[in-house]
């Protein structure tokens, strides 16, 4: 019996195990890519000469006698693929990789802070206007363009003259040492697909703010730092139906992902829900031993129990002053009480006082019917469960018929 | 020698010159008519290149990207702002309205009770109405910054049910379709109360003094419902509160007779900020004095040792005494991994001094001035061992489990009076909830008991004779099985859900008597179900209704079953 229930729980939770495709590691590394280290002797401007990418001038700076020339004079190796995306000698074909990169997590970090440029006071001082996030973010048809250097020139470059701030041909004072590797969480990965172009404006029109999503980019101080927006500002406006199409909601999983699971494994995860839904950690134990997390942080609790302050650590009352445990049901008040108190009384007692046992108990109860013959037939009850009466009547009230018992009930 | 001619000299360069320029001038022919060698290869060696591989970098390989962190774990602080799209519970003032009306019945079902008729209206009420109101008031920082203040408020409107029959002047309360406790015309306030803090300068750590007054519930050796006031320090290391005041006694009209003088205090010292130990010692002291002839004063303590090894496992060893004796001894073990999984084991060994019916009424009385009393009794404190594990996670953020498991064993001495109401039992239990659809979840929990209890030869009944009652530790239940699972769809929980729950119960009592004329049936199968609907019209007005219906009682044959409509209407701002 053991063994089949562990199956079953088993295979039920392999079922349900939700596709987890969102996690997946995308995109894979691009082990071709140059390694800035082993050229660290070299000065930035011997190969970056202007925006073209580096050997765009007939391989050069790359294929000099003194670097990779006899990569160039060789058979086609591991070196063109830095920047072809296939070399064939016949026909030729050597299609180029994009340049800019398109990993830029994988490129040269580079010291930039959100949060200075975001600065209104500082940066009309500095520019003489507000910097926001499109005056580098350049809103293009095919979606959000990522800064280039043209676009750092125009404030950063020597004829402008900024002052404090780094010039364009001073590389070291934006790109840091090629050691540090940058790690940026991305939300956007595996099969999500995701455009800016369509989220310029919401169903009503109304603009949608780039720190909608991006809230904490005003607070990033280094492009390390820079945290991706969470799902849950997703959830925000794809569960509003004031502000989303009903076809691009979130229940829609072909909204963001490419395509949808099947059946039960296209349940959505927590984070996919609105605030709005029961947390995450709220589980059925969670449910029965919540009292130290809530003496912890009254003021989560009081986000979603309206009756809570949330000006207390110490307010269990203001929620169990009206919320009864799940087993308070219907027959709880009539029969199923009497069997937990037995058990466990102090079970009741964390909430009630003998008074709210009393108010009920001493009223008559239904079975025994003022003009009924119960003197004479309460019997019947008395022999299934002779426990319900003396959980009322004393032995005093039961002895001046049962004189006969050879042990009172008390 | 032939000498050219001199009239050819201007004309052989202007002729290259005319064929140079109409060349230049020209079409280019660009089309490649044939591919060209490559310009490197011709210095291939005949021999073929080693492709050597990729040269090993010493480049670390760049970590993949991480995913942005759910919310569950971002840090409370930066979470503030996430929330606030639920509820800015830092607004001055929040409020909450609710007016309520229920209906209970109970049909009859035209079947005798105790062998005898039950008639609706004069035994009973067939159904009976009232309505109710909760309203709750907080405040923060209005008025003075460093006041707050939280008001709770009932009322109740429920007339008792009375029968007057023919030639009688006085008329008789009957009983409600459902037991409730109160049948009043009132308001009560649940709890009220006003508190400032970092009112005072900074220096001496004053700042860390808070004052509340009011009714106001106090966590102590037990929770302790008190019209009075409260001083705490609330430092670091230290955490002192006193408080003092009158007990209030809930659900109950006349509180003349219920009152306890309260005089209380607690300290709380941290011993991870003072000597690198993650360990909490609190100690508390309550004392209550009452004037009424009965009930008798009492002081209790507790001591708590509270460790906390890591952030998310804790151990609590209690020890509570109840004038000067041992009366509670309590040990805990709670630990939590990754959010979703959640362990905890108590151990409860209870004395045979510990309090009777609550914390404040320890001693039975046989002259007691409350009657009432007379009519709950669950038997003499006896020595009792609980120790009870409850174990739940989320597998895969959708299969929610918990199970549980408690034994009590009877510690009463050898020869000494055993009760019913402290019994061993085993106990085990489970729930599981699994979301099928992102709004639809489908649950289900089962618990049975299976009790231990004092074997008692069977009685032999006889119509219309009175028998012998059986011993107290023979009587009760034996064990009993419940099952229940319940359906939920849920937008959201302030925008709708809805909750389909179905539940049935099998108890067996102890068999004490034997009618061989008449068989007696000592168990029972019941059940019931639940409806509720939860609605919310934009993010001010809430509307609930609950419909609870059971099966039909096999002990109470008098009535179908009974059935409950729970209708209420909440604002709040």
């Amino acid at each position: 019996m053991t063994k089949h229930l562990v199956i079953a729980l088993v295979a039920l939770a392999a079922a349900c195990t939700p596709s987890r495709k969102a996690d997946a590691p995308l995109p894979a590394l691009d082990a071709t890519r140059i390694s800035h280290d082993r050229h660290a002797q070299i000065a930035c401007g011997a190969c970056h000469r202007g925006a073209a990418r580096p050997g765009s001038d007939d391989h050069r700076p790359c294929d000099d006698e003194k670097c990779h020339r006899a990569a160039f004079t060789g058979e086609p190796g591991r070196l063109c693929e830095v920047c072809h995306a296939q070399v064939t000698v016949k026909p030729v074909a050597a299609p180029l990789k994009p340049y800019p990169v398109e990993d830029p997590w994988q490129a040269e970090p580079s010291r930039f802070s959100h949060a200075r440029h975001l600065e209104a006071q500082v940066m009309e001082g500095l520019v003489g206007f507000h910097v926001t996030c499109t005056d580098c973010h350049t809103r293009g048809d095919a979606g959000l363009a990522r800064p280039d250097h043209a676009t750092c020139t125009r404030c950063h470059a020597a004829e402008v003259a900024l002052p404090k701030a780094p010039r364009m041909d001073n590389c070291v004072a934006c790109h840091t040492s090629a050691t540090e590797l940058r790690s940026h969480p991305r939300l956007i990965r595996a099969d999500l697909h995701f455009d800016h172009a369509r989220h310029r404006t919401d169903r009503r029109g109304q603009t949608i703010r780039c720190e909608e999503c991006h809230r904490q980019t005003e607070h990033s101080n280094d492009t390390r730092d820079h945290a991706a927006p969470r799902v849950e500002r997703c959830v925000g406006c794809h569960d509003d139906s004031a502000r989303t199409p009903n076809v691009m909601r979130m229940r829609i999983c072909e909204t963001c992902h490419k395509q949808r699971t099947e059946t039960l494994t296209s349940i959505a995860p927590r984070d996919h829900l609105p605030l709005t839904e029961r947390p995450l950690d709220h589980t059925i134990a969670f449910r029965r031993d919540h009292g130290q997390a809530a003496q912890g942080d009254a003021t989560r609790c009081a986000t979603c129990h309206t009756q809570m302050s949330g000006n207390s650590k110490q307010a269990c009352d203001e929620c169990h002053q009206t919320m009864q445990p799940a087993d308070h049901r219907i027959t709880w008040r009539e029969l199923d009480h009497g069997t937990e108190a037995a058990a466990d009384r102090e079970r009741c007692a964390r909430c009630h006082v003998v008074e709210f046992c009393s108010a009920c108990h001493t009223q008559r109860p239904r079975s025994h019917g003022f003009a009924s013959s119960f003197w004479t037939d309460h019997g019947r009850s008395a022999r299934i469960n002779v426990r319900s009466c003396v959980a009322c009547h004393s032995e005093r009230f039961c002895t001046p018929c049962h004189l006969v018992a050879p042990r009172a009930v008390r | 020698m032939i000498r050219p001619r001199r009239w050819l000299d201007p004309v052989v360069p202007a002729v290259v010159a005319l064929v140079v320029v109409r060349a230049a001038q020209a079409e280019p022919q660009l089309k490649l008519l044939h591919e060209p060698r490559p310009r490197h290869l011709r210095m291939r060696p005949r021999a073929a290149a080693v492709v050597t591989p990729p040269a090993s970098t010493t480049r670390a390989v760049p970590p993949v990207p991480a995913a942005p962190p759910q919310l569950g774990q971002v840090p409370p602080s930066e979470r503030g702002e996430e929330l606030t799209g639920v509820r800015d519970v830092r607004e001055p003032v929040s409020f909450s309205l609710t007016v309520g009306y229920q209906v209970d019945g109970a049909r009859p079902s035209g079947k005798a009770s105790l062998d005898a008729p039950v008639q609706a209206g004069r035994d009973y009420s067939a159904l009976r109405s009232y309505g109710f109101g909760e309203l709750f008031l907080s405040t923060r920082g209005v008025v003075l910054d460093s006041l707050s203040s939280y008001f709770a408020l009932r009322f109740d409107a429920a007339q008792p049910d009375t029968y007057r029959g023919a030639g009688e002047l006085t008329a008789t309360r009957v009983a409600p379709p459902i037991s409730t406790w109160f049948e009043r015309n009132t308001f009560e306030v649940r709890t009220g109360w006003a508190e400032i803090k970092d009112f005072l300068p900074r220096r001496a750590g004053l700042r860390k003094v808070r004052f509340r007054a009011g009714n106001q519930y106090v966590y102590g050796p037990w929770v302790l419902h008190l019209d009075g006031a409260l001083l705490s320090y609330d430092g670091e290391i230290v955490t002192a509160t006193a408080y003092a005041g009158g007990r209030h006694s809930d659900y109950t009209s006349d509180l003349t007779a219920e009152r306890y003088a309260v005089v209380g205090a607690s300290l709380r010292i941290d011993l991870r900020k003072l000597a690198g130990l993650p360990i909490a010692l609190i100690a508390d002291n309550l004392a209550l004095s009452s004037n009424v002839v009965g009930q008798a004063d009492s002081t209790h303590r507790q001591l708590e040792v509270d460790w906390q090894p890591r952030k998310d496992v804790a151990v609590v060893a209690q020890v509570r005494t109840l004038d000067d004796k041992i009366a509670d001894e309590r040990l805990e073990f709670r630990a939590r991994y990754r959010q979703v999984t959640n362990l905890a084991i108590d151990v409860m060994r209870r004395f045979d001094t510990d309090w009777r019916w609550d914390p404040t009424l320890i001693t039975a009385n046989a002259e007691d001035p409350i009657a009432a009393r007379r009519y709950l009794d669950l038997g003499p404190v006896l020595p009792q061992l609980i120790a009870s594990l409850r174990a739940g996670t989320l597998i895969a953020e959708n299969v929610d489990l918990l199970a549980r498991a408690t034994i009590a064993a009877d510690l009463t001495g050898d020869g000494d009076t055993r009760s019913s109401f402290s019994a061993a039992y085993v106990e085990l239990g489970g729930a599981l909830e699994v979301r099928l659809r992102r709004q639809l979840a489908v649950g289900g929990s089962w618990l049975t008991r299976q009790s231990n209890r004092e074997t008692a030869a069977p009685i032999v009944d006889q119509r219309l004779v009175a028998q012998p009652l059986p011993a107290s530790a023979a009587t009760g239940e034996d064990r009993f099985t419940e099952l229940g699972t319940r359906v939920r769809m849920s937008l959201g929980a302030r925008r709708f859900s809805t909750m389909l729950e179905l539940y049935g119960r099998e108890t067996s009592y102890a068999r004490l008597y034997v009618d061989p004329s008449n068989p007696i049936d000592t168990s029972d199968l019941r059940g019931g179900g639940r409806f509720t609907v939860d609605a919310w019209i934009g993010r001010r007005v809430r509307l609930f209704a609950a419909y609870d219906l059971s099966s039909a009682i096999e002990h109470s044959p008098e009535i179908t079953s009974y059935k409950s409509l729970r209708l209420t209407m909440t604002g709040v701002y």
